[in-house]
């Protein structure tokens, strides 16, 4: 739970289907989470009444550093360092489901797993990715559905830029386009099998095209490594779309 | 005809489960006094069994399951999916079959035709498409037995060159029973009832259309069967997402006396 929007409609919608007694949340902060996010999520766990638990992850993520430093020595914050974090509570998440034989649920979204935006054995873990087939902007459809009657989901966790908090002052936006012309264009190549130039004359930019394509090829690998999705669309990641890994298919 | 749609949530592979369930609801429904009783695509084994098919022991325990099943038919007919063996020589092993049971006999077998090999599905990874159509006398009433895909084309679909609903409409089948294992998603329900109503009007037919419920893995069962009638509105509908029992009695008198006209 990371007071995001992807694990907070994960979270409401386990709670929906099972009981907010058979869900259990785990906040695991870093020195690069907003304290908006620790209190977003508990909120929206109290909210929900069902039982979370906090494990702080700095002093972990700080001890791989240090054993890593003589082999990364001076090497700048990057990538690595970034997926640590998402790794360190992988591994948290996966020892808790094993202690106390819970499912993880995945709560990545089917933009991110288009676009490779998820860390392979860290976000992506999980037995069953909720929310695989729901593009970002029905996401976010989804959390103002359910908070239809009441504010289950806090407003915070819906206004607020996404994030990955991976570093500091990180956003979505800093690699991704807005969602609302992501979203279109993910739902011409992959529900309606639009190819690059197709894209281009339904009117998406070229560059934009090349650039969103290339990740969404490229992070196929990642695909093939992805918990189950539940399938609510007429197409959806996992076994009704099968692509090979190695290819290149640009403008 | 008094008809009872049963629409389950089968788990793949538990043969004692499904056999269970489609027996204790055959007792349900012979209590409500139906005369015909329909089960989903494939009841006894689950959907999509997928590689289990391939597995002799797996086959032989679904012929088993419908001979279990089939003891307890006395004085109804039932209509229950299994696979069943392509004994022609040729093709590939399996059919995906309708078994219609009666009276503590398998009477009747009919093969799916139309076998969906995009998305999510695979069927002619294992089954042999059917080449030829009969209809079934059920309680004096035609009955034409379509298998999911079966009615997903009336000559406009470029996937396929058979239509069903069409030759079983010419054998004089004046009901379509359609058994389904029809996976969720945001548009199928609307989907499923535009094809349906299609068939009802290109056949002046009505349908039974029976599915399953549930979710294997990544794929959720909807349900949302329903009774639909010969103008392609629907009747009487059964809840989504819930294991139930719809009945509704089919006005035979009304159908012969369309066929008078």
């Amino acid at each position: 739970m990371s007071g995001g929007i992807d694990s907070a409609v994960t979270f409401a919608l386990a709670a929906r289907a099972l009981g907010s007694e058979n869900v259990y949340g785990i906040l695991m902060p870093s020195q690069y989470s907003s304290d908006h996010s620790v209190d977003d999520a508990k909120s929206l766990a109290d909210n929900i009444g069902a039982p979370y638990e906090l494990i702080e992850i700095e002093k972990i993520y700080n001890t791989f550093e240090a054993q890593l430093k003589p082999i990364f020595k001076d090497l700048p914050f990057g990538l690595a360092e970034e997926n640590l974090q998402a790794r360190i509570r992988g591994v948290l998440v996966m020892a808790n489901s094993n202690k106390f034989g819970h499912i993880v649920l995945n709560t990545s979204n089917k933009s991110e797993a288009a676009v490779g935006y998820g860390t392979l054995y860290g976000d992506m873990c999980g037995g069953l990715a909720v929310l695989g087939d729901v593009y970002k902007t029905e996401v976010f459809e989804l959390a103002r559905y359910i908070n239809k009657e009441e504010e289950v989901i806090p407003e915070n966790t819906i206004v607020k830029p996404p994030s990955a908090e991976l570093r500091p002052d990180q956003k979505d936006s800093d690699s991704l386009p807005d969602y609302d012309i992501l979203d279109e264009m993910l739902f011409e190549y992959i529900e309606n099998r639009k190819g690059p130039r197709e894209l281009v004359e339904l009117g998406f930019d070229e560059v934009l095209v090349n650039k969103i394509l290339r990740m969404i090829n490229l992070n196929e690998y990642k695909r093939y490594q992805t918990p189950p999705i539940l399938r609510v669309s007429h197409k959806a990641f996992g076994m009704g779309r099968r692509m090979p890994i190695v290819a290149k298919y640009l403008l | 005809m008094k008809i009872a749609i049963a629409q389950l949530n089968f788990h793949v592979g538990n043969f004692k489960l499904n056999t269970e369930k489609i027996i204790s609801y055959i007792e349900r429904s012979k209590k409500e006094g139906a005369e015909l009783i329909v089960f989903s695509e494939l009841s006894v084994c689950g959907y999509p069994p997928r590689d289990f098919l391939e597995f002799n022991d797996f086959i032989n325990s679904c012929l088993e399951s419908v001979s279990e099943i089939a003891k307890t038919t006395k004085g109804v007919t039932v209509i229950v999916g299994a696979p069943s063996m392509n004994e022609t020589g040729h093709g590939k092993p399996l059919f995906n079959s309708a078994y219609v049971l009666e009276d503590g006999k398998i009477v009747k077998v009919i093969n799916k035709t139309l076998l969906p090999t995009y998305d999510i599905f695979d069927e002619y990874r294992y089954f042999e498409p059917n080449r030829s159509f009969e209809i079934v006398k059920i309680k004096g009433v035609n009955v034409g037995i379509a298998i999911c895909e079966d009615l997903w084309n009336t000559g406009d679909n470029p996937l396929y060159t058979k239509t069903p609903a069409l030759e079983l409409k010419e054998l004089g089948a004046e009901v379509i029973v359609n058994i389904a294992a029809s996976p969720f998603s945001y548009k199928q329900d609307q989907e499923r009832k535009d094809v349906l109503a299609d068939n009802c009007v290109k056949t002046d037919l009505p349908i039974v259309y029976c599915n399953h419920i549930g979710a294997q893995t990544e794929l959720i069962f909807d349900g949302g069967s329903f009774f639909m009638d010969r103008s392609g509105e629907v009747a009487e509908q059964e809840s989504f997402f819930k294991e139930c029992l719809l009945i509704n009695t089919l006005d035979v008198k009304q159908v012969h006396s369309k066929k008078e006209q």
